[in-house]
């Protein structure tokens, strides 16, 4: 009974998924174009035409043969315009809301691996380092943690300073406060913020604290010097991937090789600290 | 006569100027030769110094490009401690973030713009910095770098605390010692908001800095090099690379000893620099502690040949040409020798021969000398006769010789002199030229001439011309002789006109003497100490002197009774001006005469006209003076007795007045009428004032002048001088000419208080002259017009007419006394004497007239400045009501009528009816004023006066003004001692109530 239901659910699933294989990476040699699924964020896609991760997919394509295209999207839409599934995270849980239309072939945007996340689509092979770090305006009367050592710590420490203070986040995002189960911690969130934006949101004086990946941080501290602080950790180390759809094994398959081959290389090594220039003061054995 | 030239003489003369000719070469051969040595000396030094200069140059030029070189270093670090991200370090860690949440970026950064930095400091593409690095100040590590740490070699560890501490907030170069290998490093401390938080350190790749010196290609052993401050050797040749270069060098103290940028030889032959002495030159480069060097051997700056050198060339020409010079002077000795020794025989045989020769040319001059002295006497002995011819032919005087009774001797002017010839002068006896009468005279002159041979005679006599005209003539004749013979020289001057004018002379002066000795007046000539020296009879009989003799013997300046008459004065004025002076005394003589003198007195003056004297015309005016006085008197009796009619006039009409006024107070007396009585006795009292005035008045104007009256003149008011005068002068210009139907218009222009000084009666006098001169000159009636002004410091008073005027020749002698146009009815005294009394006053009087045109008499006074005075006169100042009053007097009526009339005007009147009660009352209430009887039973007013004095000084309060009254008011008032008894003011009895006020009205006003 038990091996029947499963092949029913197999085939069902056979024939459901079908036309998402055309989506993998025969098919997008044979249709001749990489669709980058991207929002601008950071240095990963500036918005300009290039970013990290343009660059990588850039590259990419050219291996593949294929043409590159740049697909707009945004936080709320990427993983639907990857999985063609609407979904809600809860926690590192879903809810499948519905289907939605496929844009793309590949996330790229110093997509964050959560666990939710990866309960819809497939990453690649960890190409940057992350953590998320509070950032808060020079002013607040918040001082930042002593470094325990301890990265686990430091987080409980982070988290532990941040009861009762409201906490700027975006939703959709690895910056969303509620997916840190901060105790005592009010999120808040303002409609139409983008995450280029959270820096210049504090320095406004809107709001006191906010969630930073630990590069943009970095490119918030050189960019506004004294204008803004870091607090603390209020996750461990994270990694950032490409997002593939799970019904791309090949693709998946294939980048990841191409990634391979770019670190041992060097060349995204070179490639990340030419957006990055000083993340390897943090993350010395980024793109290794 | 020079001896010819001997070959001997010649030859030695050759020799001799071959010889200085030669030394004269070698002399100049010397000079020059000196000359070239010492100019190819002062080349050699020069070049050497050039040299020296050059090496010098090239250091200093070295220093400059590494002034520029570290001073751009200092540029650059400054340029690296401002940047962001230093800041942005230590913001951060500020703000507490740590190194594994952000900080780490900023140093990240920080290491970036280090990179960035040494990637564009570059020298001809090459890093100028070979590390930078940042240092904490707190941690005392390196936390940025342009490298990693463990490759860093800025410093060594010891080394970079102390280096640190060392370095101040400016940038410092540091000398860095990293395996022994030496750097330099600038370092610059940072400071984040004002603490030191870290240091910037800066390695300089010394390659690029060595770059910046152009190294000549090395020669022998020179180089150059940078050291630091304690000598060791940064920068140079490897193998001397921190070495200390004054071991090197020789050269202790180095690089200090440099000083700036100086040049210092080392003679210590090193064998590490090839065994040679060096030069060596640099200074300090600027902003660092660093001293560039440069050193070359001495060689190659050697400052020409050595002095020693120079010394020995020109010791050795100088002792060679001394050496020439002694052999050329020694044989030049022999051959001078030589020569000399034949000399001496020639000179020997030479020295006879001239010998001989000069005792014949002796002889001969003798001979000429002789020769030509005689020559000379015979032309002296020639030219003196013609001299003496001359002489005698051209003088002006008559020259004669005459013996036996005859002229043996007649020059040319003795013939114009006698106007005979010669032959007539010389063949007849001189008697004949002789006037007969005055034969004897020269018969005798001529006589005692040839009788004493040698003596002067001297006579005058008259001599006959041939035209028979008797001429005089002064002869001064000696006695000489002439062809052996006694005879007379005689000198005949022509002495007739002479003669002549000496006889007028006489003559004259007998005429004057004559006139002197008979006038009717006084003369006297005295000098000019005073001694007289001739007077005439008159002066004696003016004098009352009994001869000329006793009148001269004294001396006109210091006689006591001229002296006490003034009469000195006038001569000493006119002998001191050279001015004719004028004066008139009265004078009592020596001998006892009274008299009154008028004195002209005129300076003498010898032909340089200096003043040896004067001579004056004393003049006995007693009579005149006299008669004068009886004329202005009467002159006054007649403008009395003319003013009486007048007067006489007025008085009827106060009386009818007075009369009028009295019947009618009669009447009310009937019928009690008080008040109107009153009135009526009033109006009598009143216009009896007015009649006592105007007697007052005439009384005044009749009293006789006298000049002591002027003395104590007063001031008072013209206007109503001249008021009263037109008042008095009315029945003259008003009520006579009415009564004969002539009409006078008179108007009048006066200004209230034209203030003069001096005596009222005299000037009313001088108006009422005028006043009457003016009616006088319109008999059928006109217009007068009198005006009072000021003008300045002058009163001026004018007194119009339009009458029948004065002409002009008139108008030249009016003022004089005696003159008088009124015909025998005049005195001629009026104007005169109105004009002297203007004169006393010191004013000044005028006419302007001409006939038909009327006359315009104008006299100008000084105006008087006494406002005190003038307002005690003048009856409207205001009251003297705060005077306190005590009267005494023994006369019970007295003191009740002076008290009752004081009352009305003084605050308080204190009464006491004898001395001794008066004083008592005045010790109690001392009061302003006293007014005291002279005569009382007690003790008289002058005692009271003393002892008020006295209680006052011992009280030290003021005195009060003491009024002595008296019925011997004019007999008290001269008596001297009253000032000293403290009586101020002597009031004769009766006195008046406005005597009195007016007193009592001037002393409230002083008060």
């Amino acid at each position: 009974m038990f091996k029947t239901v499963a092949a029913l659910i197999a085939v069902t699933l056979g024939c459901v998924l079908v036309p998402l294989a055309e989506a993998d990476l025969s098919h997008i040699k044979d249709a001749g174009v990489l669709r980058h699924l991207g929002v601008p964020y950071s240095n990963f896609v500036t918005g300009d035409g290039d970013g990290l991760d343009v660059e990588i997919l850039k590259m990419y394509a050219t291996e593949l043969g294929v043409n590159y295209q740049y697909v707009k999207t945004s936080w709320e839409t990427v993983i639907s315009d990857l999985a063609g599934k609407r979904v809600m995270p809860k926690g590192d849980e879903i809810e499948i809301l519905g289907d939605a239309p496929v844009k793309g072939d590949i996330v790229g945007n110093g997509l964050t691996v959560l666990p939710w996340r990866k309960k819809v689509i497939n990453f690649s092979a960890p190409y940057f380092p992350t953590a998320v770090w509070v950032v808060a305006r020079a002013d607040s009367d918040l001082d930042p943690i002593g470094p325990s050592g301890n990265a686990a710590e430091d987080v409980i420490l982070t988290k532990k300073i941040l009861r009762g203070r409201q906490i700027l986040g975006i939703r959709d995002t690895c910056l969303d406060p509620d997916l840190y189960n901060v105790q005592g911690g009010i999120s808040r969130y303002k409609e139409g913020l983008q995450l280029n934006d959270l820096p210049a949101a504090l320095i406004k004086g809107e709001f006191e604290l906010t969630l930073q990946d630990a590069p943009d941080a970095l490119l918030a501290l050189m960019k506004y010097p004294g204008k803004v602080k870091v607090i603390g950790a209020i996750t461990e180390e994270q990694a950032m991937a490409f997002g593939i759809s799970k019904d791309c094994p090949e693709l998946l398959a294939s980048f990841n090789t191409f990634l391979r081959k770019l670190s041992e290389g060097g060349r995204l090594t070179e490639l990340i600290t030419k957006y990055y220039p000083l993340i390897t003061d943090y993350f010395p054995d980024v793109g290794k | 006569m020079a001896l010819p030239e001997t070959p001997l003489k010649k030859e030695k003369r050759n020799f001799q100027r071959s010889y200085w000719i030669f030394l004269l070469v070698l002399v100049v051969l010397s000079c020059f030769l000196t000359y070239l040595l010492i100019r190819v000396y002062r080349a050699s030094n020069l070049l050497a110094e050039a040299s020296r200069q050059s090496f010098s140059q090239e250091s200093r030029m070295k220093i400059s490009i590494l002034g520029e070189y570290f001073q751009q270093r200092i540029v650059d670090i400054e340029a690296l401690s401002s940047s962001r991200a230093l800041h942005a370090y230590y913001q951060n860690k500020s703000l507490g973030m740590s190194l594994e949440y952000g900080l780490a970026v900023a140093l990240a950064e920080m290491r970036a713009e280090f990179e960035r930095f040494q990637g564009n400091a570059l020298l001809k593409k090459r890093p100028v910095f070979e590390e930078i690095a940042f240092v904490d100040a707190r941690e005392m590590r390196v936390i940025a770098a342009t490298k990693p740490f463990s490759e860093l070699k800025l410093m060594d560890t010891n080394y970079l605390e102390s280096a640190l501490q060392r370095s101040e907030r400016v940038p410092v170069f540091e000398v860095s010692r990293t395996d022994s290998v030496l750097g330099v490093v600038v370092v610059r401390a940072y400071s984040y908001k004002d603490k030191v938080t870290g240091y910037l350190l800066m390695k300089l790749d010394l390659g690029t800095l060595w770059d910046q010196i152009e190294h000549d290609v090395p020669q022998n052993n020179d180089f150059d090099g940078i050291v630091d401050p304690s000598g060791i050797l940064l920068m140079g040749p490897p193998k001397l690379v921190g070495k200390n270069v004054g071991k090197v060098t020789g050269v202790g103290g180095l690089p200090s000893a440099l000083g700036e940028t100086g040049v210092i030889e080392s003679h210590d032959h090193l064998p590490a620099l090839g065994g040679e002495s060096l030069l060596i030159s640099g200074g300090n480069i600027p902003y660092t502690t660093f001293t560039f060097l440069n050193v070359v051997p001495s060689s190659r700056y050697l400052a020409g040949y050595s002095p020693f050198l120079w010394v020995l060339v020109f010791s050795g020409l100088v002792v060679g040409i001394v050496i020439i010079v002694v052999i050329l002077f020694r044989s030049a000795l022999v051959q001078v020798r030589m020569f000399r020794q034949l000399e001496e025989a020639r000179d020997t045989l030479d020295t006879r021969v001239r010998e001989r020769t000069a005792e014949l040319a002796e002889t001969n001059q003798h001979l000429k000398a002789e020769i030509s002295e005689r020559k000379r006497t015979a032309q002296a002995l020639e030219e003196s006769e013609k001299k003496y011819r001359e002489l005698i032919d051209n003088a002006i005087e008559s020259i004669v010789v005459a013996n036996e009774g005859k002229f043996k001797f007649v020059n040319p002017n003795t013939l114009e002199l006698f106007g005979f010839s010669i032959q007539d002068l010389t063949s007849r006896p001189f008697e004949f030229f002789v006037y007969p009468e005055d034969r004897e005279i020269a018969a005798k002159c001529y006589l005692e001439t040839i009788d004493a041979e040698g003596e002067n005679r001297s006579c005058e006599f008259r001599i006959l011309n041939s035209s028979g005209i008797p001429k005089w003539v002064y002869v001064n004749a000696v006695g000489i002789k002439w062809d052996g013979k006694p005879s007379a020289l005689g000198f005949l001057t022509d002495v007739t006109e002479r003669k002549r004018a000496m006889e007028v002379v006489r003559r004259s002066e007998e005429k004057y003497r004559s006139l002197v000795d008979n006038a009717p007046i006084g003369i006297i000539l005295i000098d000019t100490k005073g001694q007289i020296l001739e007077v005439n009879r008159a002066l004696l009989d003016i004098l009352g002197s009994p001869s000329a003799e006793d009148t001269k013997s004294i001396n006109l300046f210091s006689f006591p009774t001229l002296v006490a008459a003034g009469i000195p004065e006038i001569f000493s004025r006119c002998i001191e001006t050279g001015q004719v002076a004028t004066a008139e005394f009265p004078y009592r003589s020596k001998w006892g005469r009274p008299s009154h003198l008028r004195i002209v007195s005129t300076p003498l003056r010898d032909p340089s006209s200096m003043v040896y004297g004067c001579q004056a015309v004393v003049e006995d005016v007693t009579e005149q003076k006299r008669a004068q006085e009886l004329l202005l008197e009467t002159e006054r009796i007649k403008g009395v007795a003319d003013l009486a009619g007048g007067v006489a006039h007025n008085f009827n009409n106060l009386l009818q007045v007075v009369m009028g006024r009295a019947q009618l107070a009669l009447n009310d007396l009937k019928n009690r009428y008080t008040e109107r009585i009153n009135s009526h006795l009033q109006q009598i009292v009143e216009t009896s004032r007015m009649g006592a005035d105007t007697v007052k008045r005439l009384q005044n104007f009749s009293r006789l002048r006298s000049d002591q009256a002027l003395v104590v003149g007063k001031v008072f008011d013209l206007s109503h001088t001249v008021e009263h005068a037109l008042a008095m002068t009315e029945p003259w210009w008003k009520s006579k000419p009415a009564r004969d139907g002539i009409r006078i218009v008179v108007s009048k222009n006066i200004k209230i208080g034209c203030l003069l000084n001096g005596k009222e009666n005299e000037i009313f006098e001088v108006i009422v002259n005028l006043i009457k001169n003016a009616v006088e000159a319109m008999p059928t009636g006109g217009d007068m017009d009198i005006r009072v002004s000021e003008k300045g410091e002058e009163v001026i008073l004018q007194v119009q007419d339009s009458g029948t005027g004065i002409s002009q020749s008139d108008l030249k002698r009016i003022f004089d006394p005696f003159w008088t146009s009124k015909g025998p009815g005049g005195t001629g005294m009026g104007l005169a004497s109105s004009k002297g009394i203007v004169t006393d006053h010191g004013g000044e009087m005028s006419v302007i007239s001409s006939l038909g045109c009327g006359s315009t008499f104008t006299i100008t006074f000084p105006r008087a400045n006494g406002l005190i005075e003038w307002a005690a006169n003048n009856p409207n100042i205001q009251s003297f009501l705060h005077l306190k009053v005590l009267v005494i007097d023994d006369s019970e009526q007295i003191v009740d009528f002076l008290q009752q009339t004081l009352e009305e005007h003084c605050s308080t009147v204190l009464t006491a009816t004898s001395g001794p009660e008066g004083i008592e009352l005045f010790k109690r209430n001392p009061v302003d004023v006293v007014i005291c009887d002279l005569g009382m039973t007690e003790i008289n007013g002058i005692a009271v006066s003393s002892e008020i004095q006295a209680i006052c000084r011992e009280r030290s309060i003021r005195k009060p003004v003491f009024l002595l009254l008296t019925g011997w008011a004019d007999q008290i008032a001269e008596e001297q001692n009253l000032f000293e008894s403290g009586i101020d003011r002597v009031l004769g009895k009766p006195v008046t109530i406005n005597e009195l006020t007016h007193v009592l009205r001037e002393l409230a006003i002083q008060k």
